[in-house]
């Protein structure tokens, strides 16, 4: 949901807070109205620097959490949800509570009858939260192994570490093919299809931290099937073509 | 310079993405449009692009792997292109893009122009992106790049079958690719302005030359073949362009003229016979080249329109083009006198020259088709009969002069009105290359003393001047020229001096033409028949026999005269029993008796016709 549609939604809500005098509308608007001041605060944020917005993210997905399974309303529940996954995400929540949100947010998205799907974005969006989450994690693994790679062969431990972290984005690209295809209808689906290029390339530069004759063969065949999965989108080279 | 490999694919690429986006190709260029969807959150370098193809693609593996390929571009110990030479990272990218985009093509059925066309935007981009200043007028070698691909995505619009796998189109585009590097110097000031002909030579080349072979789609040539070709004709005419402007004048209508129609002749002999042409190893400064380039050159000097029309010029330069294909030894240099370069500059000026001596009105493209004729006696004997101090292309030369000036002399000098009721000039041109095809014949007549052919083309041709009441048709003496020669080619010395060219053949002809004009005064209604096919049958009853007894002729000559006369005479008297065929039964019966000395003219008519039943049975 984009933030202008966000403010005609809570402008609508609130107009029906006013009238009927719901606390709840009222702390949605609040918590997507923070969520997103908090992410703005975080891009200002030095990356090498704490960032205090990092934290109180994680502090709003818990919020979110609690208000979403304290919601009797479907949709508010998964609006809630959709906040705490988002921040969980942003706010670097680890893996156990990102997965608590994501699987609790995914079961209140299939209890959303077939007229509330019609605008499923919120249920992408959580679908999403967890391959974001793990993306943000392996590229900090692979940065850290790239360092260590500019300074010489990776030993064992390290090369484990370029399998899982390729393994992880395996995964993760399996992942939002899936929520691709459960929920096609969304608005949101060309954030997914680039996230799932940006995992296929990380991918690939992370199997290519080793000497490339000793790339197992299954990875060099499993990151061909990602490409052929992103180049009917984004063509036969699209990590140069979509580089920043 | 950038490698050929690099162009080939970027030509081959352009083609491609000018094949699928047609007119946007042209404006993509211009704007430097190209699609960039969203970032990415990872930097990924052309040295990322190419491992991820060496992980994924065997191809690509396979290719690094061979020293003689890729693996000259490739270090292995650090897994990336090689720092030197400097484009070993852009061979191996575009080879890695090209083996990519096949790849998902096969994988996904994406047809392979498509796939291609990823190659062409990324040689594109990276040209574009090396231009510092966007208004900066590109370096010569991308200009001619584009100029190249869009000069060839004229004709394969039309053709698109050109541009099939190993198609003819493909491999000219390839090997005028892959010659560009050596063609052209990648620095605009060392080029400085010869740079625009060339771009303009290029394009007319390619065009012609994808044309041709799009006419000759059932020949398969080589590209080996097509490089050479390439190479040989652009090479030369290349370096050899002028630098200061008042020459660039005159090679401008030169260039525009010729190179078109020269490169269409020169692949359509490659077409016609590859290996002949091409099946030979040729150095840089092979005899294509020459002949190419002293066209070009001598045309500039002269203008064109002087000396030589455009198809003239064309025509001579195909003829010299048969010659290079079939005898290429006559290009060879000659010890301490010329190199390949002087002789065909000396072929083309020789030729020149005569053109330009030459009486009227051989000194235009009539005197050229007697030039082709002369180049094709020595396209298909060589020169070996040549003395050694003799050069071949000054002889042909020298041949045509000598037609040319005893045909003129021969007619009485005309003028254009009446050479005109002489002959057309495609019969003109006929009648003198009857005497070239016979020194071809006999090349004594070429290398030696022309006295006696010069002799033999000026009567026929004053005989031909004095059938002014048309007696004989112009092809009718054609004919008896082409008689003639082969009579006085194989009797040496009978029919006309070999020294100073006198003789019977001479005066038997201009006889019986006197006797058939005074046959012809009554008209029909006198009933002559000496005329049309039975003269021209007795011209050659008549040479026939004196080129046996040539002595005997001499002797007899008014005799022979007073026979057809008499003949004549009885014709008219007698219609109802001497037609034609009696006419020329008679003669032929009566000559050897004349030539016997039997006393023949002083018979009667029934006693004349009398010999006819003995003539019929000897």
């Amino acid at each position: 949901m984009t933030f202008l549609s966000r403010v005609g939604v809570s402008a609508s809500l609130l107009v029906v807070a006013v009238a009927g005098g719901g606390c709840t509308l009222i702390a949605l608007c609040r918590a997507t109205n923070t969520y997103e001041s908090l992410v703005q605060n975080q891009e200002r944020c030095a990356p090498s620097q704490p960032c205090p917005a990092t934290t109180e993210l994680a502090g709003l997905a818990a919020s979110a959490a609690a208000k979403a399974r304290a919601q009797a309303d479907p949709e508010t529940a998964v609006t809630f949800w959709r906040v705490a996954a988002d921040s969980a995400w942003k706010g670097k929540v680890g893996f156990g509570d990102m997965n608590a949100i994501t699987t609790a947010g995914t079961a209140a998205c299939d209890q959303l009858d077939a007229a509330h799907f019609r605008a499923p974005g919120d249920c992408l969006e959580i679908c999403m939260a967890g391959v974001r989450s793990g993306y943000d994690h392996a590229q900090d693994e692979y940065h850290e192994l790239e360092r260590k790679r500019s300074a010489g062969p990776l030993d064992s431990t390290d090369l484990e570490k370029v399998d899982g972290t390729f393994g992880s984005l395996s995964n993760n690209f399996n992942s939002a093919s899936g929520c691709l295809e459960k929920f096609p209808a969304s608005a949101g689906l060309d954030a997914v299809h680039d996230d799932r290029l940006r995992i296929y390339c990380l991918a690939t530069k992370d199997i290519q931290l080793r000497r490339l004759d000793d790339v197992p063969p299954a990875q060099g065949s499993r990151s061909l099937e990602m490409l052929a999965a992103v180049a009917p989108r984004y063509g036969g080279n699209p990590c140069m073509n979509n580089s920043p | 310079m950038v490698e050929a490999e690099l162009i080939v694919a970027g030509i081959q690429a352009l083609i491609r993405v000018g094949k699928a986006a047609n007119d946007s190709l042209i404006q993509y260029v211009r704007e430097e449009k190209f699609l960039v969807p969203p970032l990415g959150a990872e930097k990924f370098s052309k040295l990322n692009l190419i491992r991820d193809v060496y992980i994924q693609n065997e191809e690509l593996k396979r290719r690094i792997s061979r020293p003689d390929d890729l693996g000259q571009y490739w270090s292995s110990p650090d897994d990336a292109p090689r720092k030197e030479p400097p484009e070993s990272e852009e061979i191996i990218f575009l080879a890695a893009l090209d083996a990519r985009t096949r790849q998902l093509g096969w994988a996904n059925g994406v047809p392979r122009d498509g796939a291609r066309a990823v190659v062409g935007m990324r040689v594109l981009q990276q040209w574009k992106s090396d231009q510092l200043d966007p208004e900066r007028p590109l370096e010569p070698l991308p200009r001619f790049l584009l100029s190249v691909a869009d000069a060839a995505l004229e004709v394969v619009g039309a053709n698109p079958s050109l541009l099939g796998i190993g198609g003819n189109g493909e491999k000219l585009v390839g090997a005028l690719a892959a010659n560009l590097a050596i063609l052209i110097p990648n620095d605009a000031r060392e080029f400085g302005p010869q740079s625009q002909f060339a771009d303009r030579l290029l394009r007319l080349f390619l065009r012609a030359g994808l044309q041709t072979l799009s006419d000759e789609s059932d020949v398969v040539i080589p590209q080996r073949h097509l490089s050479q070709l390439t190479q040989n004709f652009l090479g030369p005419v290349i370096q050899a362009l002028p630098r200061d402007f008042l020459a660039q004048q005159s090679w401008h209508d030169v260039a525009n003229a010729l190179t078109g129609p020269a490169a269409r002749a020169a692949f359509e002999t490659l077409a016609q016979d590859p290996e002949a042409f091409l099946g030979r190893e040729f150095d840089p400064n092979n005899a294509l080249g020459a002949v190419t380039k002293a066209l070009f050159a001598e045309t500039a000097k002269v203008g064109l329109g002087t000396v030589f029309s455009e198809s003239g010029a064309i025509a001579l330069y195909r003829a010299a083009l048969g010659v290079v294909a079939d005898r290429p030894e006559l290009f060879a240099p000659r010890t301490g006198k010329a190199d390949t370069d002087e002789i065909a500059t000396s072929l083309i000026q020789s030729f020149a020259e005569t053109l330009v001596k030459a009486p009227r009105p051989f000194n235009d493209d009539l005197g050229i088709q007697l030039a082709v004729a002369a180049l094709g006696v020595f396209q298909e004997k060589g020169a070996a009969f040549l003395p050694q101090d003799q050069n071949w292309e000054k002889v042909a030369s020298a041949l045509v002069m000598s037609v040319a000036n005893a045909v003129h002399d021969g007619l009485g000098r005309p003028d254009h009105d009446v050479l005109a009721q002489l002959f057309s000039r495609g019969q003109l041109v006929q009648f003198a290359n009857v005497f070239i095809e016979a020194a071809a014949e006999h090349p004594e007549w070429i290398a030696g003393d022309r006295t006696e052919l010069m002799a033999v083309i000026r009567a026929v041709a004053s005989a031909r001047k004095s059938d002014a009441g048309g007696l004989l048709s112009a092809g009718a003496w054609i004919e008896i020229a082409r008689e003639v020669a082969t009579e006085v080619a194989a009797n040496p010395g009978r029919l006309f001096s070999v020294a100073n060219g006198d003789g019977i053949g001479a005066g038997l002809i201009a006889d019986l033409v006197a006797v058939a004009q005074a046959d012809a005064l009554g008209g029909r209604g006198s009933k002559g028949v000496l005329f049309g096919a039975l003269l021209q049958a007795a011209i050659a009853t008549a040479l026939r026999a004196a080129a046996s007894q040539s002595d005997a002729a001499t002797a007899h000559r008014a005799d022979l005269a007073s026979l057809a006369k008499r003949l004549c005479e009885i014709a008219r008297e007698r219609p109802g029993q001497l037609g034609s065929a009696e006419w020329l039964a008679l003669y032929r019966a009566l000559i050897p008796r004349i030539l016997g000395g039997e006393v023949v003219l002083g018979k009667n008519a029934d006693e004349l016709l009398a010999f006819l039943e003995q003539g019929a049975s000897a």
